[in-house]
């Protein structure tokens, strides 16, 4: 269990890199990322349904400017990280994939919380890397600012690694004393919960992203799939 | 007489290229600041022989540069249309730090409502729905979409924007780019209306064990709650407590 968590914790690190510090073709949404690290923790299909409700929630929170979000991609690394390992403990295995999901999803918010806090203690700091690149600049050194650049990059590493490393061993043991003490009822809330996680997030984009004027559409596009579906059963 | 060397389209793929890092360092202070830099510095070396020349024309550019990440290459094209006329005649038809300051608030305008209000959740939805329909390569679906157009934007930026230098701004308002983003609006509120019956017919997300109609008109009544909580102005955190505690409810008042 160790190397597996360190192995998928590092490989999540770099994934996440890809939602606001390089590249940014997306591999980092949770949508792509999660099923990503199900895959190679061994069930893609948990991945995949961790990363369609995360995806769907957090849709419309938007990094843009100075703002600070809930970094969506960590936390559907995490959920899938804890809940793709917990499924193979022999204290767990006997639960529903889905009601351990949902109880790892609502414990990783407050872990969001603390993350976000993080993130913008290391933005602050990479200042320091531009301050460096500048006073090199000046004293004719101009091959730093490659560097620079790219220590930045290294601080957002480093601020991935360490949460998700913690976390993941931290929520994986703790799980797995818990939730055996836990009654029938609850976990079947929580299986429930998960459930009903992309609809509430499919509320969150027509809520926050789209308004109440495309209302209709999405009503319209509910009938016109329902008719879809009931043909093909039909046919 | 120094040796005059003009910008290749080399150079320019080199700028869309290190584009892919104009956030590696991304601060409150300078936000991009370092990025841009990093953009540039290869051509800039290049049209600048002198090392001294060079030195002051990167200092020049050592401050504040936010913008959409997807757009910042265009900035950097057309900074380097102005800087290579400098370079070569001593003057430029624009100050290119002027240039730099004026276009990146409108393309961070822009491509934040094109590239994250719009195309990632219209391609999501589009990846959702197709996860949702059995399509077991739906997250291959949404990285081919999204990754293919936003590299190829950051390709043609560059080539655009050092091509039309400060006239980029028109030639994209030209593009009518409002009007896609609304259009694509309408699709994604037609997809995500659609994966509602999906969800319902996917084992993995069914909600109870009732037909299919019952299992409809119960989830399209939780959207429609959540709908109203987030009207309401309600965090996504919160919703989410709230569902939870629904949920808890639910399973101590009815049966297992």
């Amino acid at each position: 269990m160790f190397f597996e968590i360190i192995l998928a914790v590092l490989i999540a690190s770099l994934i996440a890199l890809d939602r606001t510090a390089i590249v940014q073709v997306m591999i980092s949404q949770p949508i792509v990322a999660s099923p990503i690290i199900g895959y190679l923790l061994g069930d893609f299909l948990l991945g995949l349904k961790i990363g369609i409700a995360v995806q769907l929630l957090w849709l419309p929170a938007l990094q843009i400017g100075a703002a600070i979000v809930p970094n969506s991609s960590l936390a559907s690394l995490l959920i899938c990280i804890v809940s793709v390992v917990g499924e193979k403990l022999p204290q767990l295995s006997i639960y529903s994939a889905e009601a351990v999901c949902g109880i790892v999803f609502i414990s990783v918010l407050p872990l969001m919380w603390i993350e976000e806090k993080i993130d913008t203690f290391v933005r602050k700091k990479n200042y320091l890397w531009f301050v460096f690149a500048r006073n090199r600049i000046a004293e004719g050194d101009t091959s730093s600012i490659g560097v620079a650049n790219l220590g930045g990059t290294l601080f957002f590493f480093i601020k991935n690694f360490v949460f998700l490393c913690i976390s993941a061993f931290f929520l994986t043991n703790l799980f797995s004393i818990v939730i055996p003490h836990l009654p029938r009822k609850i976990m079947f809330s929580f299986e429930i919960f998960f459930k009903i996680l992309p609809l509430a997030g499919i509320s969150a984009v027509l809520g926050e992203l789209l308004n109440r004027k495309y209302y209709f559409l999405f009503a319209t596009g509910v009938i016109i799939q329902m008719v879809i579906v009931i043909i093909y059963y039909i046919l | 007489m120094a040796e005059i060397v003009k910008i290749s389209i080399f150079d320019l793929i080199g700028i869309a290229l290190r584009s892919f890092f104009v956030q590696a360092c991304w601060n409150f202070n300078k936000m991009q600041g370092l990025g841009f830099l990093f953009m540039i510095r290869g051509t800039l070396s290049k049209i600048y022989k002198d090392k001294e020349l060079f030195t002051k024309s990167l200092l020049k550019y050592a401050d504040f540069f936010n913008t959409n990440p997807y757009f910042a290459p265009a900035i950097a094209g057309a900074v380097m249309k102005y800087e290579e006329e400098l370079a070569i005649q001593g003057t430029s038809s624009f100050n290119p730090e002027a240039i730099k300051a004026s276009l990146m608030g409108p393309f961070g305008a822009i491509g934040d409502s094109l590239f994250w209000s719009t195309l990632r959740p219209v391609i999501s939805a589009v990846a959702i729905f197709a996860a949702l329909a059995n399509i077991s390569y739906a997250p291959i679906i949404f990285l081919g979409v999204y990754g293919i157009i936003s590299i190829v934007f950051r390709f043609y930026a560059t080539f655009i924007g050092y091509k039309y230098g400060k006239d980029i701004i028109n030639k994209i308002s030209r593009l009518n780019l409002y009007t896609l983003i609304n259009r694509l609006k309408n699709i994604m509120a037609l997809i995500l209306g659609a994966v509602i019956p999906l969800l319902e017919i996917n084992k993995n997300f069914m909600l109870v064990g009732h037909s299919f109609f019952v299992n409809i008109l119960i989830a399209f009544g939780i959207v429609n709650l959540c709908f109203v909580l987030f009207l309401k102005r309600l965090t996504t955190t919160a919703v989410i407590f709230i569902v939870m505690f629904g949920c808890i409810m639910y399973a101590y008042i009815f049966p297992l």
